[in-house]
């Protein structure tokens, strides 16, 4: 009998709320957006930096390498690896090789590129992950000239193997030889480089000092890394005293680093997820003033209603019932919008974000049952806020006021105050996130009209894999190579071709390093080196400064190199007609000494990006004599083709593949595409990042829009009386539009300048994700405060209209 | 707390001293000072004065809208001074019946919703009690062919009667009203004075502000007011 009361009042509220669903509709969508952004961000964090990874007791597990710059763990040389022996505390190592690389893999139709990696069975035994079916590798397959076995991807297995467990009496026909499959990796395997994997097997005659292997080791329950670290620099230490391993007068140093840290440093320095945290906890903040607002300004409105409830002897949880109903739709509403916007958005981020920004395949995001608890909470404080705002107001203004001049005092000055203050903090959040998406816009726009040095626009290239079954050695290899010049020179259009272990934008951060060693006995460390062809430079567009570029056909070449400008700038002293070393013997025995005169001097190239540094560069001609270090090389690298042409590049894809299928028919042709298509991948994460901090500002922008508009609005319904008296007395229209403008303008403009000199001081955190445009620059600024400014003139139009409308005899007369 | 003892001989509201203060940023208001005041059961009283002289002021205090400064307001011999907002809500409801000059009616709930509405606050009605009265109320008043309606529908004289009609629909034992006839032209005002005066003669108390001389020489006694105090009270009958 008194619930049929609540219903018809709950009911009641409802009704009239849908009746000008204006209000519902802002309020569900800002809340919406709320529980989506965060939700989304939320999701992603979780899922690229703090996802569990698979591997048992993972905390036990250590990488062993060499200290590097950055405190981080590098690779291993084979001499390294079999002296490690039985290090204290240290159950099992394994070694990998330090990255993947192309084979090319022959299908029942065609021939496909497929990214392999080297591990030894301990490195799987240290991991000590269950293959998803099959088994690793055995003792045998371990032994060097043991029989053959693949591992493949739990990705690869469900493409080509439609996940059936039919792949383990399968081979794959790798590079022309039959391997068989004998397991398949996890899902969860957090090495997702790779999709076949092979056993590394070591000769423990091996006692190369070149090479850097991936070694990983499982370590006992009690000792700390520090123990395991400082053994292991005593055992790799005494190595190195051993055989005079002295470089420019220091010893390295070897640390054991938790592979934990290894596998989530990727990840976390890839992404700018700090970024994305930081835009959804603003996001989060104008949502939760947004929606503040919105009830403030539903209860003002709601004001004279109440006031007269309470003089009819309301008990206060009657008052606050039509509030909480009301507000609980929009809960509901809001809430299950912005869990399906959540959804889709998160549906989009799995086939849009690159694999590098999560942990394994296993930990992508998905919705969980927090994220909807969480959206549950957020819709409550909706309901929570108003009964607050709806318990201050019953407190705090007076019925007699209200009810003795019928409601028609317009809106009281301290939720009007409150109003502004909320508009004005709005609009301070808005500049920050407009500001880091103005910078991120720069700083793409910078990026992408940056100097490669190279041409991207004239060319295309591709890559092969030549086998060790068909090209033996490097003479066959080049016999090959020259061959494919010929014919595609002779195609139509085709202008210059040439080819070389790598190409700049490539986006392989290769190993491809080498010590030189200068006419006057110094040693320059770590030098990137190319193996080229004749050509190499003019189907890029590089320009040589000094000097030339290769000769056609290659006897004329030998012994000489050309060097990039960053080279000669780094030594600082004019380098053409001086002679380099190549290999530095004590270093590197696997390589022969060869004094190399220096021929040219090219102009720098990016070879690493866009915003990355140009590095010093040594490009050495193919030739008889390098067949040792294109030995080294060719395992991890492919042979790359630049075809500069005559017109579109991408017009002759069909040409070239013709032409490589023609000369080089086992293999398979790799990333067919104009240069200028690699040059666009390089900027493919800065457009994502450059994107999501577009939407994040975009909704925040159109929240603070939306919030300063419902001020505007409410503020201007509540003033009828007042614009009606102003009429009456004269006021034309414009002037009241003015009015309307005028109060609109100063929360606005008080909030721009607090959100300049906030983000003024955090952005010190964006500036390294920033390149060519500093954290203060004026032209970003200005953009924002025009947008910001348009903004706020649409968010004020239809209520300054509303006001300008006003006929005096409409409002003044009681109703 | 039972605060509707029915004794003939005790007043139904007793004033004593009683100061309301309007504290605003640059001055102090005084609107009441050291009202004393007794209205008995069944009477009609009358509040006349000027502008500004605290008529609405000291009707809203006797109507629990707003509390005094200072003094006592003893009503049906409990002092409320001390009750909570809950307790003086439930007071409001079902003791008291107020009309204003400016109707206050709710826009979006029907006539019929609008009368029933004190009703709705009420622990011990049924749908069907709460329906009886409301008729009852609104056919007392004349309205009740206009159920459906919304108070934007009604002239200003039909919203008042509706404003009457929800006053006496809970049966309180005092109504107060203030200006009740101030928006309404003479014609209207006359049907709305007949009413009060109707529901004078059926028992309730009646406490009226009122500008028109005429209206307020119908009542048992007129109180007039200066300045935040009372002047003068006449005895009519
Ligand atoms: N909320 C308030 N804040 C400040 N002063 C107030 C407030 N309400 C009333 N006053 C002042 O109290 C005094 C009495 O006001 P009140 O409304 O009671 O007058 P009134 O006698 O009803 O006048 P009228 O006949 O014009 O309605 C006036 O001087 C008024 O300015
Ligand atoms: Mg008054």
């Amino acid at each position: 009998m008194f619930s049929d009361v609540l219903i018809s009042e709950v009911l009641q509220s409802w009704k009239s709320l849908l009746k000008k669903p204006g209000y519902l509709g802002l309020a569900s969508i800002t809340l919406a957006m709320g529980v989506a952004a965060c939700i989304v961000v939320f999701t992603l964090v979780k899922a690229s930096l703090f996802a569990p990874i698979a591997v048992p007791q993972i905390d036990r597990v250590v990488k062993l390498g060499s200290l590097e710059q950055g405190d981080y763990a590098g690779g291993l040389a084979p001499i390294q690896v079999i002296n490690l022996g039985k290090l204290p505390s240290v159950r099992q190592v394994g070694a990998a090789t330090p990255a993947v690389s192309s084979v090319t893999v022959q299908n029942a139709d065609r021939a496909i590129m497929v990214a392999s990696w080297h591990v030894s069975k301990e490195f799987l035994d240290v991991l000590r992950m269950p293959m998803q079916i099959g088994r690793g590798f055995n003792e045998n397959e371990n032994k060097p000239n043991g029989p053959q076995a693949a591992l493949i991807s739990h990705g690869y297995w469900q493409q080509h193997f439609a996940g059936n467990s039919s792949a383990l009496n399968k081979s794959l026909l790798v590079n022309g030889v039959s391997i068989p499959i004998v397991g398949v990796l996890p899902l969860e395997f957090p090495y997702k480089n790779a999709d076949i994997i092979f056993p590394l097997t070591f000769d423990s005659s091996n006692t190369s000092w070149s090479g850097s292997f991936n070694v990983i080791a499982r370590v006992d329950n009690n000792v700390s890394y520090e123990m395991i670290s400082s053994a292991l620099y005593s055992r790799l230490h005494s190595l190195d005293v051993e055989h005079k391993r002295e470089s420019l007068g220091k010893y390295h140093h070897y640390i054991a680093q938790p592979l934990e840290s290894v596998l989530r440093a990727e990840t976390r320095t890839s992404t700018i997820m700090t970024i994305f945290a930081g835009c959804a906890a603003v996001l989060l903040l104008i949502v939760l003033i947004n929606l503040s607002n919105l009830s403030l300004l539903r209860i003002v409105a709601h004001n004279h209603d109440s006031a007269v409830r309470r003089a009819l002897g309301a008990p206060i949880f009657r008052l606050l019932l039509p509030t909480v109903a009301e507000q609980f739709l929009v809960a509901v509403f809001g809430c299950i919008l912005g869990l399906s916007l959540a959804w889709v958005s998160l549906k989009l981020a799995n086939n849009v974000l690159p694999s590098y920004w999560f942990i394994s395949a296993s930990s992508r995001p998905e919705i969980s049952l927090l994220s909807v608890l969480f959206a549950f909470v957020l819709s409550l404080f909706v309901v929570a806020i108003a009964l607050a705002f709806g318990w201050w107001r019953i407190r705090f203004t007076s019925m007699k006021d209200v009810l003795v001049s019928g409601g028609r005092t317009g809106n009281d000055r301290k939720s009007g105050k409150l109003g502004s203050l909320l508009v004005t903090i709005q609009a301070a959040l808005a500049t920050v996130l407009l500001l880091v998406a103005a910078l991120s816009a720069r700083t793409y726009w910078n990026s992408s009209q940056v100097d490669y040095g190279f041409d991207g626009e004239h060319s295309l290239a591709f890559h092969i894999k030549p086998d060790r079954g068909t090209y033996p050695d490097q003479e066959a290899v080049m016999i090959m190579a020259d061959g494919m010049v010929t014919r595609l020179e002779s195609v139509a259009g085709v202008m210059r071709v040439g080819y070389g272990t790598n190409i700049p934008a490539s986006g392989t951060d290769h190993n491809d390093t080498a010590p030189f060693l200068m006419d006057n006995g110094s040693v320059l460390d770590s030098i990137t080196a190319y193996l080229v062809s004749p050509g190499y430079f003019e189907s890029l567009g590089m320009e040589i400064q000094q000097g030339r570029e290769f000769d056609r056909g290659h006897s004329t070449n030998t012994d000489t190199i050309i060097i990039t400008e960053e080279l000669e700038k780094h030594i600082q002293t004019s380098m053409l007609g001086q002679k380099l070393t190549l290999p530095y013997n004590s270093v590197n025995s696997a390589w022969e000494n060869l004094p190399l005169s220096i021929r040219g001097i090219a102009k720098g190239v990016r070879a690493y990006g866009p915003n990355r540094q140009k590095p010093p560069i040594v490009w050495i001609p193919f030739m008889a004599n390098t067949e040792k270090l294109y030995n080294l090389w060719r395992d991890s690298d492919s042979l790359w083709f630049i075809v500069k042409v005559h017109g579109d590049p991408a017009s002759f894809k069909d040409e070239v593949l013709d032409a490589a299928n023609d000369i080089a028919p086992t293999l398979s042709v790799g990333r067919l595409e104009p240069i200028s298509e690699y040059q666009a991948l390089n900027l493919y994460t800065q457009r994502l990042n450059l994107v999501l901090i577009l939407v994040f500002s975009g909704v925040a922008l159109s929240l603070s829009s939306i919030g300063m508009y419902s001020v505007m609005a409410v503020s201007v319904a509540g003033r009828k009386h007042e614009f009606g008296v102003r009429a009456a007395l004269g006021a034309k229209p414009s002037r009241l539009m003015i009015d309307v403008f005028k109060s609109g303008g100063i929360s606005l403009g008080i909030g721009l300048i607090v959100g300049l000199i906030v983000a003024a001081t955090v952005s010190k955190f964006i500036e390294r994700f920033l390149y060519g445009v500093s954290a203060a620059d004026p032209y970003s600024i200005v953009i924002i405060v025009a947008v910001l400014i348009l903004s706020g003139l649409i968010a004020c139009l239809a209520p300054a209209m509303r006001a300008a409308r006003t006929r005096p005899m409409q409002s003044l007369r009681m109703d | 707390m039972n605060i509707s003892d029915n004794n003939k001989s005790q007043p139904v509201i007793t004033l004593n001293g009683l100061t309301k203060v309007f504290q605003t940023e640059e001055i102090d208001t005084y609107a009441l000072q050291n009202i004393a005041l007794t209205i008995m059961p069944g009477e009609f009283v009358a509040i006349t004065g000027p502008s500004g002289c605290g008529k609405s002021t000291l009707l809203s205090i006797l109507g629990l809208l707003d509390t005094a400064n200072s003094g006592q307001y003893t009503l049906n011999g409990h002092d409320v001074s001390g009750l909570s907002m809950s307790e003086l809500a439930v007071i409001r409801n079902s003791e008291i019946g107020f009309i204003f000059q400016a109707f206050n009616l709710i826009a979006d709930l029907s006539i019929e919703a609008n009368v029933e509405l004190p009703l709705t606050y009420r622990n011990n009605l049924s749908k069907s009690e709460r329906r009886d009265m409301v008729r009852q109320a609104l056919e007392l008043v004349g309205m009740s062919h206009r159920l459906k309606h919304y108070p934007s529908q009604l002239s200003g004289g039909q919203q008042q009667r509706v404003a009457v009609a929800r006053a006496l629909a809970g049966q309180p034992r005092i109504l107060l009203a203030d200006e009740p006839t101030g928006n309404l032209d003479s014609e209207n005002g006359k049907v709305v004075m007949d009413l009060l005066n109707k529901l004078h003669d059926n028992g309730s108390t009646l406490c009226m502000v009122t500008h028109d001389i005429s209206f307020a020489q119908q009542a048992d006694r007129v109180i007039h007011m200066k300045d935040g105090e009372v002047v003068k009270a006449a005895n009519l009958n």
